[in-house]
């Protein structure tokens, strides 16, 4: 019924779950996080604590809430709402994106620079 | 007679894209609980796999093109139009080198050209985005494409040789049709 399975077919496959498994490790280096990066139009909106619990709205079209050392995605206005079921992050270089609004939430170790939290 | 020809070509097409449209159309009712942005399942595919493989490279990149771009003004945004259009445009490339090797099954091609699309997108979001904290989801797009490309693929080798007497049919009129013009 199917034609035959072609010698190639099984290196490439091979391949392609290699390359997923490596980079599979390479992103799941659980280290918790210590703050929570807002990136809206490629530009920082904020860095807020993780350990300090919060409710932060961004430009009035996500809102998002630290809570526990989780952030969550609790409020959005796109279509999909793609970004709440994301659920929630809590270790470092986890992140939530939203496509429609262009934003970033990243979870990372320390502060780059003097961003202060506008709140 | 030429024009003849040109219709009938024209209509061919257009039934294939109205395929697609109308399969994208269903897939985006089917609520999918993975919550990774980009991951669909990617059955208009198989209309690209059919048209790619018995039409050949121009006529499938017509196809998936016109696909994306009234997708993308009727149904959603522009942003997603763009990052469709980038993953598909990919996906194409990727699928007719595969196929012009002869190295793969039709499986394979698929896989390859779902894994691409995912690629392709990917690679506009870094663009967009300009941060790569975005790659964070490259193994979860590979697994997607992964998995969403062997069932299309298997599906389309299914119907390649369940149906193939009426493809190859169909297939040399076209060519015939092609060399009037």
């Amino acid at each position: 019924m199917i034609r035959k399975i072609k010698k190639t077919d099984m290196i490439v496959l091979t391949v392609i779950i290699v390359i997923m498994m490596i980079s599979f490790m390479i992103v799941n280096n659980h280290r918790d996080g210590q703050y929570v990066k807002i990136t809206v139009n490629q530009q920082i909106y904020g860095e807020y604590n993780l350990h300090q619990n919060q409710i932060i709205h961004i430009h009035n079209d996500n809102t998002i809430e630290i809570k526990d050392g989780k952030v969550t995605m609790i409020q959005a206005t796109c279509l999909q709402q793609r970004c709440i079921k994301q659920g929630s992050i809590s270790h470092n270089g986890e992140t939530i994106i939203c496509l429609p609004h262009k934003t970033i939430i990243e979870v990372v170790s320390s502060k780059e620079g003097q961003y202060d939290a506008k709140s | 007679m030429q024009n003849h020809n040109y219709t009938k070509r024209i209509c061919l097409l257009s039934l294939f894209i109205a395929l697609a449209i109308i399969i994208s159309f269903i897939e985006s009712m089917i609520p999918l609980p993975i919550p990774i942005p980009g991951i669909k399942i990617g059955l208009a595919n198989m209309i690209t796999m059919i048209v790619l493989y018995y039409y050949g490279f121009i006529p499938a990149i017509i196809v998936s093109l016109l696909r994306v771009i009234i997708i993308g003004i009727v149904f959603t945004n522009m942003y997603m139009m763009i990052y469709s259009l980038s993953g598909a445009l990919l996906s194409m490339i990727i699928m007719m080198i595969a196929l012009k090797s002869h190295l793969f099954s039709e499986t394979m091609v698929c896989i390859l050209g779902a894994i691409f699309h995912n690629i392709g997108q990917l690679m506009i979001a870094i663009i967009f985005f300009q941060s790569f904290s975005i790659l964070y989801y490259f193994p979860y797009l590979v697994l997607g494409g992964l998995i969403s490309g062997l069932l299309i693929g298997l599906f389309c080798a299914y119907i390649f040789s369940r149906y193939s007497k009426i493809l190859k049919k169909e297939q040399a009129i076209f060519i015939e049709d092609n060399k009037k013009i």
